[in-house]
């Protein structure tokens, strides 16, 4: 696996695991790789890929069953889709704005702009 | 089950299969030639008189016995560096150390295979080539084995040419005395000095064996040196060289074991302090 | 748990180590990195008891290293970087020095063996110092210790087996096992390191998880000349790429760059050691 470097290693497992339940790759109730054997596959510390499992725990992504493993949520795809929601309001969208203010761009041609991609 | 850090049995039995193979390894075909050696010998004997004298002949026991001596000198003192000299290198000494068996395990499958299995299966080997040498060319006369056994058990008179036989047959004891002091000089130099081992090791016994001399003697003998021994009778001579040689006996077998026993302190030392 | 306490030690005069303390935990793959001649390799060595110390103790699960104890070597193994060719072969060599180990599992050797895509009935002195090197990691790996010490392991391994040993390092170490990497080639470690002890002369430079790391220190990938008051401890700019190593101040969680990282301690030791010791 590639990494870039705009965010820490953690948090781009994170996204990964979370990208591949929304194309589909990984389905709720699946159960995941192990610590141990998805560090293995990407050649990361088993230590950060406890951080990224334990992230995506608290975010209710997935789940441990003690002794079996690591499973995706049933409402994973609810969950991811609520936080990027989310996040994009929170946080992308207003750059947008900002940025859309410095040039000086009319809202009106913005949400024109919107309904013709759609 | 915890095992005894000093010594367990089974992983003694483990060390000393893995000693054995090291050992056959780095002096397995060395010590097939020098079991070979007395046949090799019959063989070139026999070769170079036909070309000198035009006929064959075959080594007769005074011919083999010394040989057999031959043997056993060059395996004192290939041996030890052949079988133990990689504990010097830093990469196979590492190995060796950081190998889980204990040290008294390690030292004493060291003995073992210095002191009495290499020593036994040349000695051994060599005297059975040399029984099927008599057996198959009778020209030869008797084997050492027979030989020796005749002169032990019928108390056969021996002749002058049996000569350098006595002291086997006077002293059973001889493999376990002088036999260590041969080759225990040579396992200490094998894991002290880094090349040129048994070399470095022959010149250290010269150089000890001067200085012994040049400090014993005087001890020793010092009434003969400075001329105050006066006998005045033939008796008194004899009693007092008999005592003398009495001395020398007392000495030799007390350094004997010392000599040994400080060797194999300095053996185990040696191989607990090593370091890489 | 290794505990080492004002360690010293010297070849001569100028001593390497000066009262070094420094504790190392189970479940961990700690990163030794320093420069040639540091001392990296002497501390493996302290550590698995082929030196003593001049001063000080190592003392692991209470064994002192030196007295080379059988219950304590079973549970280590060193992989030194000069390593030895035996006339035999690798599959050979294995069982034979398994034998001293009661976790070596020699399927596993064998599995290892075929995921670093050498094979194990070759003849060892005949193999090239890669292949060899993998023949000796796969062996450390399958006698599952709870120490394993490998020194400059990535040395001589071409890049295809460096992934494959990172790989290996992840997949095949127990989970509560010991583990130090010692390297001067950083970039190999990249990842799969955590803690990072930074060794200089005479001195730990740097011990922390690469958690802590990018608490303390913010590495930043982008062109901005924007600094906010925080301290660049490094910066690089290399062939189009750009790496600032700087004080976290809005404590912003990046990317760690071992190499960038090093070279940030080795220019601001004594700044990185205050604000890691606080």
């Amino acid at each position: 696996m590639e990494f870039s470097e705009n965010k820490p290693i953690f948090v781009q497992i994170c996204d990964s695991v979370t990208e591949r339940i929304l194309n589909g790759k990984l389905s709720p109730g699946e159960r995941i790789s192990s610590v141990r054997e998805y560090g293995a596959q990407i050649g990361v510390n088993p230590n950060t890929v406890m951080r990224s499992y334990e992230r995506l725990t608290a975010e209710g992504i997935i789940y441990n069953k003690r002794g079996i493993g690591f499973f995706i949520a049933e409402d994973a795809i609810e969950k991811i889709l609520a936080k990027e929601r989310r996040e994009f309001l929170e946080k992308e969208l207003p750059e947008l704005c900002k940025r859309a203010k410095l040039l000086k761009i009319d809202p009106e041609d913005i949400v024109r702009t919107i309904y013709s991609l759609k | 089950m915890k095992k005894n850090n000093t010594f367990d049995l089974g992983r003694f039995g483990k060390y000393l299969i893995y000693d054995l193979n090291n050992c056959r390894v780095n002096f397995g075909i060395s010590m097939i030639i020098l079991i070979l050696m007395g046949i090799i010998t019959y063989f070139l004997t026999g070769i170079s008189s036909v070309v000198f004298l035009g006929k064959w002949v075959s080594t007769p026991i005074m011919g083999r016995i010394p040989i057999l001596g031959l043997s056993i000198l060059i395996m004192a003192i290939a041996m030890p560096s052949k079988c133990y000299g990689f504990l010097t290198d830093k990469g196979l000494g590492s190995q060796w150390l950081m190998l889980p068996a204990s040290k008294l395990e390690k030292f004493l499958s060291m003995m073992i295979m210095t002191l009495i299995v290499v020593p036994f299966l040349t000695i051994g080997g060599f005297l059975l080539c040399d029984w099927l040498l008599c057996i198959i060319d009778s020209n030869c006369g008797q084997s050492i084995v027979s030989t020796a056994c005749n002169i032990m058990s019928l108390g056969e008179i021996a002749t002058e040419e049996l000569a350098p036989l006595f002291p086997f047959i006077e002293n059973k004891w001889i493999l376990y005395d002088e036999m260590p002091q041969m080759i225990l000089p040579f396992v200490l130099g094998a894991i002290i000095f880094k090349r040129n081992k048994s070399a470095k090791t022959i010149l250290c016994l010269i150089m000890i064996g001067i200085i012994v001399g040049l400090v014993g003697t005087p001890l020793l003998f010092n009434s003969v040196l400075d001329g105050s021994l006066v006998c005045s009778s033939d008796e008194e001579a004899i009693e007092t060289i008999t005592s003398i040689g009495n001395n020398l006996i007392l000495v030799d077998t007390i350094s004997d074991s010392i000599i040994n026993i400080g060797l194999l302190v300095a053996i185990y030392l040696r191989i607990n302090h090593l370091k890489h | 748990m290794v505990e080492i306490k004002n360690l010293g030690f010297d070849y001569g005069k100028t001593p390497l180590f000066e009262n070094i303390s420094i504790t190392l935990t189970g479940g961990h793959i700690y990163g030794l990195l320093g420069e040639n001649g540091v001392g990296k390799t002497t501390l493996l060595t302290l550590l698995c008891g082929l030196k003593k110390p001049k001063s000080g103790t190592i003392r692991t699960d209470g064994y002192n290293p030196y007295n080379r104890e059988p219950s304590f070597l079973q549970d280590q193994y060193f992989l030194a970087d000069n390593i030895p060719a035996f006339n035999m072969k690798a599959c050979d060599f294995a069982k034979i020095n398994g034998k001293f180990r009661d976790r070596f599992d020699y399927e596993k050797f064998i599995t290892i063996m075929k995921e670093f895509d050498t094979d194990p009935s070759f003849m060892m002195n005949k193999m090239s110092y890669g292949q060899l090197k993998k023949c000796y990691i796969s062996f450390a790996l399958a006698c599952n210790v709870k120490y394993l010490y490998m020194d400059e392991p990535t040395n001589g391994l071409d890049i295809p087996s460096k992934t494959q040993f990172r790989s290996a390092i992840s997949k095949y170490t127990d989970e509560d096992a010991t583990i130090v990497i010692s390297t001067h080639q950083v970039r190999d470690l990249e990842n799969i390191i955590d803690p990072v002890i930074i060794l200089d002369n005479n001195d730990i430079l740097l011990n922390a998880s690469i958690e802590k790391i990018t608490e303390k220190l913010y590495f930043d990938y982008t062109y901005s000349d924007i600094e906010n008051g925080a301290k660049i401890l490094y910066e690089e700019n290399i062939a189009g790429s750009n790496i600032k190593v700087m004080t976290n101040k809005y404590e912003i969680e990046s990317k760690v760059n071992l190499e960038a990282l090093f070279n940030a301690v080795l220019r601001n030791k004594q700044f990185i050691k205050e604000i890691f010791n606080k």
